[in-house]
């Protein structure tokens, strides 16, 4: 770009670069489309793949006496609804996701897949217990209709350059999506750490020792072997129940250092996959997909491309 | 007024000129978002509720009971014996944590007709999975709840052979799977038909051990539960 042309160019929003709170750069760094276009589709195919097999319609046939509602759900007054219904619902929601996932019709698709998939997802929460995961992969899905996430890597993108459209420029759009489902992370996992610490003596006894055992005899399936091990060591099992509440409680450290966010996150990351895997809770692991966000996609993008180009 | 803010990353660092602004109401739209969920949160770890989807993921936070342990849990009764059942295989949609903590609620129904509808329930879930492909194992004549008790082994070698099983109730099978064969999602299918302890339209239940001592007491099944 020319001087002339800078100059007069009035609306060139840096050349006197306003100083930035912590917060705006936190939440509104500018940064290029394709991450959070990526994201997106890498989000809702994750959940199409996730839940493919997934019939909620099977609830249909639950008796009503398993019925427990919570009361943060029964304000949305969602009753469970017959068999025909769910089936489309279902349908029209793995619709949705697919949509939201090709970056066709972004806004409506994403917009379907959350409202349906607070129903899709939240009615089985009605029956016995709560489960926790759901809820952050609806706040994500919520980012994402909101957000311009379809500015890159979507159908939508595809025929508005057809159009002749120009290409998106950088911007804070494509930044805080990912920020809030980054922080809506962390916030779960300072609540998790915080529960420990104020629980019944997390730190100071054998509890983590007798999680590793006690799951052997509360599940239905067999256990690898490797957590048994583990807790033959009191050692061991008290240095990761303190590196479990420390990692849990610092986690939102990670929104603002790099070095923290690679070993706090990575530290949880290998905490949830050893849950999953030693003591088969929520084995199919469906939070790897919030921990993509934490991934910096256009570097990877920019590291990858110039390994092509050379 | 739209803030402007610095590019930091790639393309957009080098030239910061191509960088596009953020209108301020935008800008107020994600704060509220972001205040709402911190506040959502906090409100739940301060006051120890759970106002769904925050939470204060109070999961394994509490002690377990070290030395014993029980639980209830389900086995049926084929032509070969009994065999154990599992909630993902033989109980779908439930998963293993529903159908615990679902059992671990049955000393708190005041009626026992609701403890018969729930077996009843079960038992058609059986044959519904069994029906659908999802467990290969042969139609059952009865369900049975035990109560399981173990002495903590710290390499679970009892896990199969618990120091106590008591059966506390039993649901028998006569004409469910020739009912479940034409199921159709209605309510009598689903076993909510004036479930009874003696008789229920093709399923009896009856309580094999029904002295109060064996079934948990709520404040038992409360711990557990946590």
């Amino acid at each position: 770009m020319s001087s002339a042309n800078i100059s007069n160019n009035i609306d060139a929003p840096l050349n006197i670069p306003a100083p930035l709170s912590w917060h705006q750069r936190l939440l509104f760094e500018p940064s290029r489309p394709a991450a959070l276009g990526f994201l997106r589709m890498a989000f809702f195919g994750y959940m199409l793949w996730i839940y493919w097999d997934y019939q909620v319609v099977r609830w249909a046939d639950v008796s009503n006496v398993f019925w427990m509602v919570w009361s943060r759900y029964d304000l949305l007054g969602l009753p469970p609804i017959s068999k025909p219904y769910l089936l489309g619902i279902t349908f029209v929601w793995k619709l949705a996701l697919l949509g939201a996932c090709l970056g066709w019709r972004t806004r409506w698709c994403s917009g379907i897949s959350l409202v349906l998939g607070v129903y899709v997802l939240g009615l089985p929460l009605n029956y016995a217990k709560i489960s926790h995961f759901p809820g952050l992969l609806l706040i994500a899905t919520l980012m994402f209709w909101l957000s311009r996430s379809n500015d890159s890597w979507s159908i939508d993108q595809w025929q508005r350059r057809r159009r002749g459209g120009e290409p998106h420029r950088a911007s804070g759009e494509y930044t805080w999506p990912i920020r809030v489902v980054q922080l809506a992370m962390t916030l779960a996992f300072l609540g998790a750490g915080w529960s420990k610490l104020t629980g019944e003596g997390w730190l100071f006894t054998e509890n983590l020792k007798y999680q590793f055992i006690l799951h052997h005899y509360l599940e239905d399936r067999s256990l690898p072997a490797i957590g048994l091990y583990i807790a033959q060591s009191d050692w061991l099992c008290m240095f990761l129940a303190m590196m479990t509440v420390a990692v849990e409680l610092l986690a939102p450290l990670a929104l603002f250092n790099r070095w923290a966010r690679c070993f706090l996150i990575s530290s949880l990351f290998l905490m949830q996959l050893g849950n999953a895997t030693i003591l088969g809770v929520h084995p199919e692991f469906p939070w790897l997909v919030l921990y993509w966000f934490w991934i910096p996609w256009n570097r990877v993008g920019d590291w990858l491309h110039k390994q092509m180009t050379a | 007024m739209a803030q402007k803010t610095q590019p930091t990353d790639g393309a957009a660092r080098d030239d910061p000129h191509q960088a596009s602004s953020m209108s301020s109401r935008r800008m107020l739209l994600v704060y509220i978002i972001v205040m709402v969920l911190i506040a959502g949160h906090l409100y739940d770890v301060a006051t120890s509720s759970e106002h769904w989807p925050f939470s204060r993921y109070q999961m394994y936070s509490q002690m377990p009971e070290m030395k014993t342990l029980w639980r209830l849990r389900l086995y049926g009764v084929t032509e070969n014996g009994e065999i154990p059942l599992r909630a993902e295989e033989h109980f779908a949609p439930f998963n293993m944590p529903q159908l615990n903590t679902a059992l671990m609620r049955l000393p708190r129904y005041k009626r026992r007709e609701k403890v018969a509808e729930l077996l009843h329930n079960l038992a058609f879930l059986y044959e519904s999975s069994r029906q659908q492909g999802l467990h290969d194992d042969p139609p059952i004549q009865s369900l049975r709840l035990y109560r399981l008790k173990w002495t903590l082994d710290e390499w679970a070698r009892n896990v199969d052979s618990p120091d106590k099983k008591i059966l506390l109730l039993e649901a028998r099978m006569s004409s469910i799977a020739r009912r479940d064969s034409k199921a159709n999602g209605d309510s009598k299918a689903r076993g909510e038909s004036k479930p009874t302890l003696t008789s229920t339209n093709g399923v009896s239940s009856t309580m094999e051990s029904p002295s109060a001592n064996t079934l948990p007491t709520p404040a038992e099944a409360d711990r557990v539960l946590r």
